[in-house]
C-alpha cells in the first residue's frame, strides 16, 4: 500500500509521467489500430444528405477557415468534405476564406483531392481571404461577392471567370458549407443565415462546438460535423475512411486517458488530505 | 485627444454609416440610397484593409525598437519576428502567395511550429485533470461529472464501456450547454445593440479617442 501511495504521489507531482502516458495513448494507436466501432451522429448524417442531394447547377461557397493549430482536427474532415463535394457532378464550388491562413489549406487539399474532371473557373474557383472580419465582411460578401472579390486569388478579373457570371450574392448561392474553428461559421451565422436563411453546414473543432451548439438546436445550422469525431463519421458516410477514423482511436485513448487521471487524481487529493 | 471639429466629423460617420446600414436592412429604400448603404459596407471592407496595416506598422514598431534597446530576454525573439515577418511579407508580395516558396515557408515552417503549439495543449490539459481537477465540492463535482460524460460522449470508447454515456452526454450539450451559450449570446446581441445605439446617438465615442 506505501508503494502504491509513492507511486500516486510521484504521479501527482512530477507531470513528465502523464505527458509519456499521454504520448503513449496517442501513438500506440496510430501503429496499432483498435478498430473501435464509430457510430454516426444524426447531425454529421444531415450533413452529408444535404450535400449528397446537390444537383447539377447548384452553387456551393465552402469557407475553408483552418489554420494552422486546427490541422490537425479539422484537416481530415476538411479534405473528405471537399473529396464529397468534387464527386458531386454539375456542381458550382466557390472557395472563400474568413481565416488569413485559410487558402493555404485549401490550395493543400486541393492538390490532394481527385477532382474527377473539374475545371478551375468553370466548376469551382479560389476566390481568398474575405477582409473586414466577420461582420463586415459577412455582409459585404452576402450583398455582393464580386465587390469583395474584383480579383479571384490568381489575379484573375473575377468576372471572367465563366462560373461566376451568375454568382453574384447570397440569392444565388445553394449551400453554404463551413470548414472552421469560429471566425467565418459567425459571419455566416449573423450575415447569411440571419438575415436571408441560408442553409449552412458547420464542421469546427469540439472546443468550439459547445459555442454553436444553440445554433445547431435552433436550426440555424442543418449539418454539425464537430472535430475529429464527425469527421471519421463523415469518412464512413462516404465510404472512404481515411486520417479521420485512423485518429479516432487515439482519440478515444487519450479521452480515457484523461478521464482515469481525472479519477486517479482526486483518489490522490483525498487520500493525502485524509492523511494530513 | 482630436479636436472638436474632427470630433464631431468621427461621430457623424459613425452615426450616418449605421443609420444607413441598418435602414437598408429594414426598409425598402430608393434605389440611390440601397447603392449607398451598399457602399457604405464596401467601405468598411476597405477601412478594414487599412486596419490591418496599421497592425502590421505597430507591431514591427515594438519589435524595432525592442531590437534597438537590446530588451533582456526579448531582443531575440523580436529579432526572429522581425526576420520571419519580412521573409514572408516579401516573398508573399513579390511573388505573390501562389508561389510555391511562399507555400513551402508556411507548410515547413509555420504548420509544424504552430501545430506543435496547438498540440502541446493535450499534454496540459492532461497533467491538469491529474493535479488540479479536484471534487472540492458540489460545484466542483457536477462540473466533473459532466466533462467525464461529455468526454467518453465524444470519444467512440464511451458507447463501448456504457450505451448511456452518448445518451446523458447529448443531452448535457442539447440542454444545459444550449440554455447555457443561448444567454451568453442573447446577453452578448443585447449588450452589442445598446452600444451601437449609442455610437449612433453620438453618446459613445471612446472609439474615437473621445473619453
Amino acid at each position: 500500500m506505501a508503494k502504491i501511495n509513492r507511486l500516486l504521489k510521484t504521479l501527482y507531482e512530477d507531470p513528465k509521467v502523464v505527458y509519456t502516458l499521454l504520448w503513449m495513448t496517442l501513438v500506440i494507436p496510430y501503429l496499432s489500430p483498435l478498430g473501435l466501432p464509430i457510430a454516426v451522429s444524426p447531425r454529421t448524417k444531415t450533413a452529408y444528405d444535404t450535400i449528397n442531394a446537390l444537383k447539377p447547377g447548384d452553387v456551393i461557397i465552402l469557407s475553408v477557415d483552418i489554420n494552422a493549430g486546427a490541422w490537425g482536427e479539422l484537416g481530415a474532415g476538411g479534405t473528405a468534405i471537399m473529396r464529397h463535394l468534387f464527386e458531386i457532378p454539375g456542381i458550382k464550388i466557390v472557395i472563400v476564406n474568413f481565416d488569413v491562413q485559410g487558402h493555404i489549406f485549401a490550395l493543400r487539399i486541393l492538390d490532394f483531392i481527385d477532382k474527377h474532371g473539374k475545371e478551375y473557373g468553370k466548376d469551382y474557383v479560389l476566390l481568398g481571404f474575405v477582409p473586414g472580419g466577420k461582420a463586415v465582411g459577412g455582409a459585404a460578401l452576402a450583398s455582393d461577392i464580386h465587390k469583395v472579390f474584383q480579383k479571384d486569388f490568381y489575379g484573375t478579373d473575377t468576372s471572367s471567370l465563366p462560373m461566376m457570371e451568375k454568382i453574384r450574392s447570397y440569392k444565388d448561392v445553394s449551400v453554404i458549407v463551413d470548414v472552421d474553428w469560429g471566425q467565418g461559421t459567425e459571419a455566416f451565422l449573423y450575415q447569411w443565415v440571419g438575415p436571408y436563411k441560408s442553409k449552412l453546414i458547420a464542421h469546427m473543432t469540439s472546443m468550439m462546438a459547445p459555442t454553436f451548439e444553440p445554433h445547431y438546436n435552433a436550426g440555424n445550422i442543418i449539418g454539425f460535423i464537430v472535430g475529429i469525431r464527425g469527421a471519421a463519421e463523415y469518412e464512413l458516410l462516404a465510404k472512404k475512411p481515411g486520417v479521420g477514423v485512423a485518429t479516432t482511436d487515439a482519440l478515444s485513448a487519450s479521452h480515457l486517458l484523461v478521464v482515469l487521471s481525472v479519477i486517479v487524481g482526486n483518489i490522490v487529493y483525498f487520500s493525502m488530505k485524509r492523511r494530513r | 485627444m482630436p479636436s472638436l471639429k474632427s470630433r464631431e466629423i468621427i461621430k457623424f460617420m459613425a452615426a450616418f454609416s449605421g443609420i444607413m446600414v441598418i435602414a437598408d436592412y429594414f426598409l425598402v429604400l430608393p434605389a440611390s440610397l440601397s447603392s449607398l448603404a451598399k457602399n457604405v459596407v464596401t467601405w468598411g471592407l476597405i477601412t478594414a484593409n487599412f486596419a490591418f496595416v496599421l497592425g502590421l506598422v505597430n507591431m514591427a514598431r515594438l519589435h524595432a525598437r525592442n531590437i534597438l534597446k537590446r530588451v533582456p530576454g526579448q531582443w531575440y525573439f523580436s529579432a526572429v519576428l522581425l526576420v520571419a515577418l519580412i521573409v514572408m511579407m516579401g516573398i508573399g508580395i513579390v511573388l505573390g502567395q501562389a508561389d510555391p516558396n511562399y507555400s513551402w515557408l508556411f507548410q515547413n515552417g509555420l504548420l509544424p511550429l504552430e501545430g506543435t503549439m496547438y498540440a502541446s495543449l493535450g499534454f496540459f490539459i492532461a497533467s491538469g485533470a491529474f493535479r488540479a481537477f479536484k471534487a472540492r465540492g458540489v460545484d466542483a463535482t457536477i462540473l466533473i461529472g459532466a466533462a467525464i460524460v461529455v468526454m467518453l460522449t465524444n470519444a467512440p470508447v464511451g458507447e463501448i464501456i456504457w450505451s448511456g454515456f452518448p445518451i446523458i452526454g447529448n443531452w448535457v450539450m442539447r440542454v444545459p450547454v444550449t440554455a447555457g451559450m443561448r444567454g451568453i449570446i442573447i446577453g452578448v446581441a443585447v449588450g452589442s445593440l445598446v452600444y451601437a445605439l449609442r455610437v449612433i446617438t453620438g453618446k459613445e465615442a471612446r472609439y474615437a479617442g473621445v473619453e
